[in-house]
């Protein structure tokens, strides 16, 4: 009895040094948390890996497209709790239905998703991916999977003095982030991106209830490989998520207290 | 009897280059701590993968912010970041040596924290 209490005030006691050390109040979770990546190191993460998506994935040429993901890209990211990066919003030229956010506020929606969402619908999606940002899912997702040495390397690749920082490490690094991005999140993580995104959505002045429409729609639209398929590989657990969203939007609005 | 103990205080020295007065090293790197900082437990942290070192001085906010900027830019250093609603906030890079420097109150003292 004695030895666990001794070893729960000692594990208390490390959780609080801890916290009293290094942990900053996220206005989008509400909570305290243990981030080491700052705002500009992530950004500087974000403008690299950029690089990376871009050699394999093109901007659309799409001048309604593009317009439309900046103006609706916009009004989200005046509603998001963060401010400290500057979002950036872009359409790929890609069929497969899918959205994600890189480090930093670099957003991209494809082309195919776009094409069967409307503007509120468009919305909650981009909401979906600054709620991200925003909530830092992408930074505690490096900082959980990467050495701290290497995620500077990837911030500072190609500045200052390179003696002695291999490249290859550097391009391995770019490419770990990106993947991590790619693969999506925790199943408590996309949730709370969808109710974040549904307020910020909300806060724009868009339609709250366009999430439900949003990923009925994707889910129609992949047909019956919805779950192995573009959007849903990497943003699991629709049916599920549908539901939560269900009960959460009323609290969101207001409509409910 | 003298010879001995002061051969044991620059063995101490140097066996706790962390606490000595002055200096952190990361990655080889000798980077000052200012004048009148005290060393704050250092932890070893994500398994091994990141490292913290904390320091308080009763220097105000804006003399450690001052101090650093001019160091780093003195020295050669890139830097990402700088002054924000906490204090000041970088990542900075000079040949092999990478880490971030946070300088914010606590308090009612300074804190220097040194993450790599």
């Amino acid at each position: 009895m004695l030895r666990f209490f001794f070893k729960s005030s000692f594990i208390l006691l490390i959780a609080l040094f801890l916290s009293g050390c290094a942990t900053t109040f996220n206005p989008a979770t509400g909570r305290n948390e243990l981030i080491f990546i700052n705002s500009p190191t992530e950004v500087a993460m974000g403008h690299n890996v950029r690089e990376e998506l871009l050699k394999n994935h093109p901007l659309s040429k799409d001048a309604r497209l593009n317009a439309k993901v900046e103006a609706v890209g916009r009004r989200l990211a005046s509603a998001s709790d963060r401010q400290d990066v500057q979002y950036k919003f872009y359409c790929l030229e890609e069929k497969e239905l899918n959205a994600m956010a890189l480090p930093g506020g670099f957003i991209y929606v494809n082309s195919g998703l776009m094409r069967i969402l409307n503007d509120d619908e468009l919305a909650y999606v981009l909401g979906h991916e600054v709620g991200h940002v925003a909530a830092r899912h992408i930074a505690k997702k490096i900082q959980a999977n990467m050495a701290y040495q290497l995620i500077l390397g990837v911030a500072f690749a190609g500045m200052g003095d390179s003696a002695g920082s291999s490249a290859q490490n550097v391009a391995q690094g770019v490419d770990t982030v990106y993947n991590l991005v790619s693969l999506g999140y925790s199943r408590q993580d996309e949730y709370e991106a969808d109710r974040i995104g549904v307020k910020y959505s909300f806060r724009a002045g868009y339609n709250p209830y366009a999430a439900l429409s949003a990923l009925e729609k994707i889910k129609k639209a992949e047909g019956p490989d919805w779950k192995i398929l573009g959007y849903f590989r990497s943003h699991p657990f629709a049916d599920e998520r549908i539901e939560a969203l269900e009960r959460a939007i009323p609290k969101i609005t207001g409509a409910e207290p | 009897m003298r010879a001995p103990v002061f051969l044991l205080l620059i063995f101490a020295f140097f066996l706790n280059p962390l606490f000595a007065a002055g200096v952190i090293s990361i990655s080889g790197t000798q980077i000052p701590v200012i004048e009148g900082a005290k060393a704050d437990q250092e932890e070893e942290i994500l398994s091994g993968e990141a490292r913290i070192a904390t320091y308080f001085t009763e220097r105000p906010l804006e003399e450690a912010i001052s101090f650093y900027e001019s160091f780093f830019k003195g020295n050669g250093f890139a830097v990402i970041g700088g002054r924000d609603s906490t204090g000041f906030n970088v990542a900075v890079k000079k040949g092999n040596s990478m880490f971030s420097l946070r300088i914010f109150t606590q308090a009612g003292r300074t804190a220097i924290q040194f993450i790599w």
